[in-house]
């Protein structure tokens, strides 16, 4: 077994760390502060994100997809094309997150976007290829907690962390008005 | 002014479902400060951090002196905002008045703030003048229950009738609105039945920001 003795919440250059559209909308353009705090925690810690394809095909419906482009060519990103989760662990994941999701909401299981499931999915489907820690980077507090609930279910509390907005941006400086 | 008035009620005449409107000036004022989000951005500054002064207002929010002292007689003439000139210098204050029913109507400091923010959010300006006034000020409630722990930032968009990456963006822009109005607007929990308690944004509005 050569998973590292310790798993830290804190990802390193051999992990995975899956990063969904909602962050690129937060962090704002390439010479937004935001985006620079976002790139210095890549760089710091010398990892390359991984952005889904589909993640820059939505950005690009606000043509916004520059903000992958531009991190994909300073070298701390990478667009993947990751294939649907089949992996039988995955594919519960998905599920317990839709049920999460849709228990917490008034919304019925099938009307949660399946792009909220997904990457809860792609984190478990990863770890069955790999030996590293998978990480999941989302501004979306709700999918979120339904991510992180589901993974624990399925075993993988230690193996998959998911890392929201305060975990990466110290501070934010947000005009009122 | 202060208003609240339900459409629902029913009307003095006892027919359900007639709008009961009976401050018709409030209204139109309403109205306008929605359609001209620089002077909700001076009635909701003055409303929420008030008494203050024209000199404050444009320091803090940035404007032209003209351009304050034009927005200040405007918001007079529209009875939203009031001038004491028994002191030196004229302290500025605003009432806060809200219109909600049950439904679509939803006028509320939080609501003339979102409209506000689209004078210095890109992500807003781009949603109001894609979606218009209308669907920016129904994001407000949807925004709310993001916030509130009940939809994904995708269901919220999906609510909306936008792309996931619009929502995502309106949702994320509101959170100034959202935060001031859990700590200022008194009606937020009227445009929020039931989840008013449970809106967490994780900002601070309890002061006013300084000039950039």
């Amino acid at each position: 077994m050569n998973r590292r003795e310790t798993m830290s919440d804190d990802p390193g250059p051999d992990d995975i760390v899956l990063v969904d559209t909602n962050v690129f909308v937060a962090v704002g353009d390439p010479e937004n502060a935001k985006y620079q705090s976002l790139r210095e925690y890549a760089i710091r810690r010398d990892l390359t994100l991984s952005v889904p394809r589909r993640v820059k095909r939505e950005l690009s419906a606000m043509h916004i997809a520059d903000r992958v482009e531009s991190a994909v060519d300073d070298g701390w990103a990478d667009v993947v094309a990751p294939p649907s989760p089949t992996d039988s662990a995955a594919v519960a994941a998905m599920d317990s997150v839709r049920r999460e999701i849709a228990r917490r909401s008034p919304k019925d299981e099938h009307e949660v976007e399946k792009a909220d499931t997904v990457l809860a999915g792609l984190a478990i489907e990863y770890l069955k290829c790999r030996e590293d820690q998978v990480f999941v980077l989302t501004d979306d507090t709700v999918a979120a907690k339904a991510i992180t609930g589901a993974v624990k279910r399925q075993g993988f509390e230690d193996e998959v962390t998911v890392l929201t907005r305060d975990d990466i941006l110290d501070g934010d400086d947000l005009r009122i008005i | 002014m202060p208003t609240l008035v339900e459409r629902d009620t029913l009307s003095p005449s006892g027919e359900p479902g007639v709008p009961a409107i009976d401050d018709f000036d409030g209204f139109l004022a309403a109205a306008t400060l929605l359609q001209q989000p620089r002077l909700a951005r001076s009635y909701v500054y003055i409303c929420y951090y008030g008494p203050t002064t024209v000199q404050e207002l444009i320091d803090t929010l940035d404007l032209a002196r003209a351009t304050a002292y034009d927005d200040i007689e405007q918001l007079e003439s529209l009875s939203v905002v009031q001038r004491d000139e028994s002191s030196r210098p004229h302290r500025l204050t605003a009432d806060p008045f809200a219109f909600v029913d049950q439904n679509d109507l939803a006028i509320t400091p939080t609501v003339l703030h979102a409209v506000a923010l689209t004078e210095i959010d890109e992500d807003l300006a781009y949603f109001q003048n894609r979606y218009g006034t209308g669907r920016l000020t129904r994001a407000v409630r949807t925004a709310g229950r993001h916030y509130a722990g009940t939809i994904t930032q995708r269901m919220a968009a999906d609510e909306l009738d936008v792309a996931p990456v619009e929502g995502m963006a309106v949702v994320q822009a509101l959170r100034p609105a959202l935060a001031a109005g859990e700590a200022f607007d008194p009606y937020f929990d009227r445009l929020f039945p039931d989840i008013a308690d449970e809106i967490d944004v994780d900002v601070e509005a309890a002061t006013q920001q300084s000039d950039r």
